[in-house]
């Protein structure tokens, strides 16, 4: 039955509100405004402030508005004498210990206490004892601390437990004693730690990187998108809005309100990489490699250069001897012209997936690997099994949504190769063996359907608990079933016959099944055509080309890259390199320049960093998604679609004469209109690999993920320091006779190296987990090959 | 001789044309009284003018022999800029850029950074003499005292001293602290 809406009054003006709601939610709605601390939309209601209290007709006394629900009839006056002696009674005991250092705090200008101090409070002070001193909190290298400015709002322990799942903040000690304070001397962790930053209304918690560089007046602010992770994140740039020397940087990030994506969060890792856009690695002019030096030149003599190589291979007709590799971090705009600019040449070698192993159902994806659901409406439903995904770390804000669901009574069921934490209630787990996974789910598929062809239930699992478990909650699901393959399942030897499994499993249950990817825009580049086997807008290509490990494996003459980095971003770094050693011409149009690309690059294009562009993303539901230059580009640096433009004029090629790369935002932002992401895949007869084999797990940590947050310092000070050191499940070191800590000689290929090796029981049974992208093991092969152990030192 | 005879004739045209004046002003101007056609006669009001002038004369002298010697100055008068350091050495500013951005002319542009002792201070600290207006609104605005006005009023800039550094601004604060001192301890009552 439906509830009936209730009348009530509020400063004289009449009001509905739905029943149970609070008084300041209603007065909210109607945009008037009730001073406020501890409240907070998305967050418990706790009412420890009592900066809010109202005077409401018949009440012997003023009441809290945020903890007040409405009831019929009922008469508040939020500007009555009663109602401004309470606030200014209230403000007056907050401001008791709060130190008068605004002139120094990073949160002046911007503060609430600040605001409302002066709006709501006395003129003047009549307190003349001593203030109180509180010692500071170690919350890690991203959030900083000055407990002394605390007013004890419980803002951030509600956060770290509703929003961020871990209960990792409390309050000690009680009246004038309450201590805001971590329970373990272990800093704040969590994907989305960073956004206590924005809940603090006074300057207690502020951003560590961002103390005392500038302050919120003086910043201009920039539309912008996440280019980390395939959610698409909104948030803002802040640089100064003077433009002098300093006006071309980024000092801040702060979250932009999206209620369908990322509510009003963002990850830490989209908040803190502009650390790294200021590094010294930025590439500032062209160079090109002469008789092994490098030189800076001019982009005239370097764009001639890379033309007239080009024109020279187009002439000999050896054009497929060209492979082109983007990352997926590129806007749609960089890669629509770039795949334009290597077809045009008469190249098929196109392609962005340089993290993905298994190619071979490629043709199933309708569009593009997608959420076939938006994120939004992940809160509603009844059972999501997670995949192949640590999505805390690799998409925190789908995660937050999948979060959300469990809280409101949903099943989570996770089947990977390590136990992450993924601080929420976990219905059910399955840790499996890489090399298990697909055994696994073949078995699940014919517990549930008894009419399939090919696979049947394996032996090993007809009794197993977990799988009786997943086959029951699968049962109960009746139909409403989110299966989301994550970024690490993408990188999986065998995941296209692994899809065709969860695909098979979706047809037998319904619900939907769902894909991540690797990069911010890796949607976009399966739209624009940036894949061997397809052109623009999911027409197929004139002949199909080499994807990206057969362009490696291939070992071709010339390569043309645009921002990648071969030690970190692809999953074979090993193989990469020795790819790009041996070519005769490598392309790099880059904004970051390493030691090792200065080893096997010949050119170097500077091409604007993320934030020094405008362009869209298209986000893992198929949202495009505008963002604005926020910048300008470090030296000589140029936006990389204007790049492509002159590379195309000199060669006098006519497909990409387009005057703004706008134009091909609105040609993309018609081609997305009522398009449906879903796959279709056939069952694939499942050949199971030897079990006595070793598999390495290696995903790439969060903050190694691309080439801007690699170089922000304070995320990688996040980093678990035994980041670097391989993992084994106890059991499994014990067969292998692995100490604790024993130093192992591990090889891939004909790689070898020696890591430290540490028992770990959240690593799968047969796996050796090994993390990618890091400094130390770059040279080590295939991120989700086979390993050997072939030696040990104790 | 010559010369006299001209002298004489041009003299006696003179004073034909002078009689005919006075003739004409008789018969023209209004009727004056007899007091006032003696006070015109011998010139009253000149006398008068130079009664100013011989007691001047005779007054206590003014005039400021500049440079080596000064007009006397009120304490809030707002000259060239500086910057103060407490009694320890340690400079006041802690970069809250609240004078940035009262200025009303944009002249001073400060950046900062957390110093190695987690202090706040500023990187740089300009200010464009060219664009100062002197208005003191900085000197209100600052928290710690650390940004006054000097009376020092005796300096010129040029297009390359016009931008004056966090070092200069210093200096000059050293060296006129003495009065900076004593100019605000005078003031103080009404601050």
């Amino acid at each position: 039955m439906k509830k009936e809406n209730i009348d009530i009054e509020i400063d004289g003006i009449k009001l509905s509100a739905k029943p149970g709601e609070m008084l300041i939610q209603v007065a909210d709605r109607e945009g008037i405004y009730i001073p406020r601390f501890c409240y907070h939309k998305k967050l418990k209601i706790a009412a420890n402030c009592r900066m809010c209290l109202v005077e409401v007709e018949n009440s012997p006394k003023t009441l809290p508005a945020c903890a007040t629900p409405v009831t019929p009839g009922m008469k508040a006056f939020t500007k009555s004498k009663a109602t401004v002696k309470s606030q200014q009674a209230v403000m007056e005991f907050l401001l008791v210990n709060h130190p008068l250092d605004c002139p120094i705090c990073d949160q002046g200008g911007e503060c609430e206490l600040q605001d409302v101090a002066v709006s709501h409070g006395a003129d003047r002070s009549r307190f003349d004892s001593e203030k109180r001193v509180v010692s500071d909190e170690d919350l890690g290298s991203l959030v900083g601390t000055e407990m002394t400015r605390c007013i004890h709002c419980t803002r951030c322990i509600r956060f770290c437990e509703d929003i961020g799942g871990q209960k990792q903040l409390g309050a000690f000690g009680r009246g004038g004693d309450m201590n805001i304070g971590t329970y373990l001397e272990r800093g704040l962790q969590g994907e989305l730690s960073g956004n206590v930053i924005d809940l603090c209304p006074v300057g207690a918690l502020t951003s560590k990187p961002f103390k005392y560089t500038g302050r919120s007046w003086e910043f201009q602010q920039h539309l912008s998108v996440s280019p980390h992770d395939c959610v698409g994140s909104n948030m803002y740039f802040h640089s100064f809005a003077d433009s002098s020397d300093n006006g071309s940087k980024i000092m801040r990030v702060l979250p932009r309100e999206n209620e369908d994506i990322n509510e009003i969060w963002i990850s830490d890792r989209d908040r803190f990489s502009y650390a790294g856009l200021n590094s010294t690695d930025r590439a500032h002019s062209p160079m090109l490699k002469q008789n092994g030096k490098w030189k800076n030149v001019s982009w005239q003599t370097a764009l001639n250069y890379v033309a007239d190589s080009l024109k020279a291979i187009m002439d000999a007709k050896k054009t497929d001897q060209i492979g082109a590799l983007i990352s997926a971090n590129s806007s749609c705009e960089e890669l629509f012209l770039f795949q334009k600019l290597i077809r045009a040449i008469g190249s098929n070698n196109i392609d962005h997936r340089v993290t993905v192993n298994d190619f071979t159902d490629e043709g199933s994806f309708t569009t593009f690997p997608a959420m076939v659901k938006p994120i939004a409406t992940f809160a509603n439903s009844k059972l999501i099994i997670l995949i192949g995904s640590n999505a805390r770390e690799e998409q925190p804000l789908l995660f937050h949504k999948i979060r959300q669901a469990v809280q409101n009574g949903s099943s989570l069921f996770v089947i990977n190769s390590y136990d992450y934490d993924f601080a929420c209630s976990l219905s059910g787990k399955k840790i499996i063996s890489s090399s298990e996974m697909l055994e696994f789910l073949v078995s699940v598929n014919h517990m549930l359907a008894t009419n399939l062809s090919v696979g049947d239930i394996s032996s090993q699992y007809a009794q197993d608990p977990e799988i009786l478990d997943l086959v029951a909650k699968l049962k109960a699901a009746n139909g409403s079933v989110e299966i989301i393959a994550g970024e690490q399942l993408e990188s999986h030897i065998d995941a296209a016959k692994i899809r065709s499994w969860l695909y098979q499993l979706k047809v037998t249950l319904g619900g939907n099944l769902h894909h991540l990817t690797k990069g911010a825009n890796a949607a976009g580049a399966w739209l624009t055509g940036a894949v061997s086997h397809r052109s623009e807008f999911m027409m197929p290509a004139s002949k199909k080309g080499l994807n990206a490990l057969e362009m490696l494996q291939e070992k071709l003459p010339v390569y043309f890259m645009h921002g990648q980095e071969a030690e970190y971003d692809f999953v074979d770094p090993n193989l990469a390199i020795d790819a790009l050693k041996d070519a005769d011409l490598v392309i790099s149009s880059t904004s970051f320049v390493s030691d090792s690309m200065l080893d096997y690059a010949d050119v170097i294009l500077p091409t604007a960093a993320f934030s020094e562009f405008s362009g869209s993303f298209i986000n893992c539901e198929g949202k495009l998604q505008r963002f604005n230059a926020a910048v300008m580009p470090p030296g000589e640096a140029k936006p990389a679609w204007k790049v492509y433009k002159v590379i195309a004029n000199l060669l006098g090629i006519e497909e990409l004469n387009y005057s703004h790369c706008s134009e091909i935002t609105s040609i993309l932002e018609s081609s997305l209109a009522n398009v449906s992401h879903d796959g279709f895949w056939d069952l694939i007869e499942p050949s199971y690999s030897d079990k006595s084999e070793i598999s390495r797990i290696g995903h790439w940590p969060s903050v190694r993920a691309d080439a801007t947050v690699r170089r922000s310092e304070p995320l990688q000070k996040t980093l678990d320091e035994n980041i670097a050191c391989a993992r084994i499940n106890p059991k499994y070191a014990v067969e292998l006779n692995i100490i604790d800590g024993a130093k192992v000689a591990l090889q891939q290929g004909d790689v070898q190296a020696k890591y430290i090796c540490l028992h770990d029981d959240k690593v799968a049974y047969g796996n050796i987990y090994l993390s990618t992208g890091l400094d130390g093991n770059n040279n080590l092969g295939n991120a989700y090959g086979k390993i050997t152990v072939v030696g040990v030192e104790s | 001789m010559q010369l006299s005879q001209d002298f004489i004739i041009s003299f006696v045209i003179l004073s034909l044309l002078f009689f005919v004046a006075m003739i004409l002003w008789f018969l023209l101007a209004p009727r004056l009284g007899f007091k006032d056609l003696i006070k015109r006669f011998v010139l009253w009001d000149i006398l008068c003018g130079l009664k100013i002038t011989g007691i001047e004369f005779f007054k206590r002298k003014k005039t400021v022999q500049f440079p080596e010697e000064f007009t006397p100055k009120s304490a809030r008068f707002r000259g060239l800029l500086a910057l103060r350091r407490y009694p320890n050495g340690e400079e006041r500013c802690i970069a809250c850029k609240l004078c940035e951005a009262v200025c009303p002319a944009l002249a001073i542009k400060i950046e900062s950074e957390v110093r190695s002792d987690e202090t706040r201070r500023t990187t740089r600290f300009d200010i464009d003499a060219f664009k100062c207006i002197h208005c003191g609104l900085c000197e209100q605005a600052c928290p710690v005292d650390s940004i006054v006005l000097t009376d020092e009023s005796n300096y010129t800039l040029d297009r390359k001293t016009q931008i004056m550094d966090k070092e200069t601004l210093l200096a000059i604060g050293d060296y006129c602290e003495d009065k900076i001192a004593s100019n605000r301890a005078e003031d103080d009552d009404y601050r």
